[in-house]
């Protein structure tokens, strides 16, 4: 049995995984979501502890674990990030959405000011809390319209983040009792939002910092505390850097080059240029 | 342009004469051997115990004939500065003609040695570069490449990306 093959005899357990989608959003989401795992391990992993513990205790496990299984695991998380197809909601959102769905406690023109709000508070740029004052939302319970507007905008992302399409939408909403008016409201806010949501949600993330420009300065070096009469002309370049990441600003990169370094420098970047044309094109 | 030498270099200098040109020919080679591979003293050992002197003359001889060279390619003096300068020492034409040829010889690797001391500044060393597209992320399942990205390796720089928007 290969050790890189996940399914195998032996004992397997299962490991269930509750994390917080959508860490750095302004907003308080109370989304979870939870991932449940199949992991066996293989016969041939010699470690004594695979064939004492079977069936229990899933968390003392994992630590002994964590090495060899690590990045199956996250291959698993990935592969079923990546192509779920089915927009998974908790239970809370999905209890939030109903209620915003009841006619009885939201009438068809607050349901309309609350997808409004919704989708305004999603792309401002600092969280407003008087965001909920909004006077179509007077005569409604206070909790209850939190509750529907977190759930609401948890519901918002997913599909945003999915990309999802008008019948997985509408199929959805109707999951939760949603009319055939309140999806029609929903889905054209959806449709003019969703482009902006889409490049927030781009945003947010760990990147390599990158570079937005170059300054270049030319200087000739005469001579120096040991050699005299050097007399060779050299570059200083500055590339700009920045980081949208959390660390904020990262330096800037500077360096000096001769001439023939430079020209190797723009005959790599030219090569690099043109098999990024080359795969464009394909 | 002339160097100008001080007495108490004249000073450690003064034994050449006494001795063989050919001995000074061989002072003279040990010398750029000292400034490309590092000082052995144990040449001036076998040296002294060979010519009779003491250690503390030849080590400053090959020690002058060292500062000679160096100061000679650091100034790149031509030819006929560097006779004038020697003359000052009061040595022989034949002698004269051997410091020479040898400053002749060696100057290019004496002036590059001497560049490796002098202080620089991070130099560029190599780009490599490889093509990313970025496929999604935590946040966001992209349906299509969001953005490529090139990866720069400069010496001493971390690796850093050009992103490139969709086209």
């Amino acid at each position: 049995m290969q050790r890189n093959n996940p399914i195998a005899f032996g004992s397997y357990f299962a490991i269930h995984i509750d994390y917080r989608p959508f860490e750095h959003s302004p907003l308080p989401i109370e989304g979870r979501h939870r991932l449940a795992l199949l992991f066996c391990s293989s016969r041939s992993h010699t470690h004594t502890n695979t064939h004492t513990h079977t069936h229990t205790h899933t968390h003392t496990h994992t630590h002994t674990h964590t090495h060899t299984h690590t990045h199956q695991l996250i291959v698993h998380v990935i592969y079923s990030r990546l192509h779920s197809r089915k927009m998974e909601l908790s239970e809370s959102v999905q209890k939030g959405l109903q209620s915003a769905a009841d006619p009885s406690l939201f009438d068809l023109r607050s349901f309309t000011v609350l997808t409004d709000v919704t989708f305004r508070s999603l792309l401002s740029a600092h969280a407003d809390p008087g965001v909920l004052a909004d006077p179509g939302l007077e005569n409604i319970d206070r909790v209850l319209v939190k509750r529907c507007h977190a759930a609401a905008a948890t519901c918002i992302l997913e599909m945003v983040k999915q990309n999802a399409d008008k019948s997985t939408i509408s199929s959805c909403l109707e999951d939760l009792t949603f009319d055939a008016e309140r999806i029609e409201i929903f889905w054209k806010s959806y449709q003019n939002n969703k482009e902006e949501l889409e490049g927030v949600l781009t945003s947010i993330g760990s990147q390599l910092p990158h570079i937005n420009d170059v300054s270049w300065r030319l200087q000739y070096h005469m001579k120096n505390g040991h050699v005299h009469k050097v007399n060779e002309p050299f570059y200083l370049l500055s590339l700009n850097v920045e980081n949208s990441g959390l660390e904020g600003s990262a330096k800037d990169i500077n360096f000096s080059c001769t001439v023939e370094q430079l020209q190797d420098l723009v005959g790599k970047m030219k090569d690099a240029a043109k098999s990024l044309e080359k795969a464009t094109q394909m | 342009m002339l160097l100008v030498l001080s007495e108490e270099y004249k000073e450690h200098l003064a034994f050449l004469p006494q001795v063989d040109p050919a001995v000074v020919f061989e002072f003279g080679r040990i010398a750029v051997e000292f400034l490309k591979r590092g000082i052995n003293s144990k040449v001036y050992d076998g040296a002294a115990r060979k010519l009779g002197f003491p250690i503390t003359t030849v080590q400053h001889g090959v020690e002058g004939l060292m500062f000679l060279f160096t100061e000679s390619s650091k100034l790149m003096i031509t030819d006929i500065d560097f006779k004038d300068s020697v003359m000052v020492l009061g040595f022989s034409t034949e002698l004269n003609e051997i410091l020479l040829q040898l400053y002749v010889e060696n100057q290019t690797t004496i002036r590059s040695t001497l560049t490796q001391l002098a202080p620089s500044l991070p130099s560029y060393h190599n780009l490599e570069w490889r093509l990313d597209v970025q496929v999604g992320t935590t946040s966001m399942n992209a349906t299509q490449p969001q953005s490529v990205c090139l990866q720069n390796k400069s010496w001493g720089a971390a690796p850093c990306a050009i992103r490139l928007f969709p086209w």
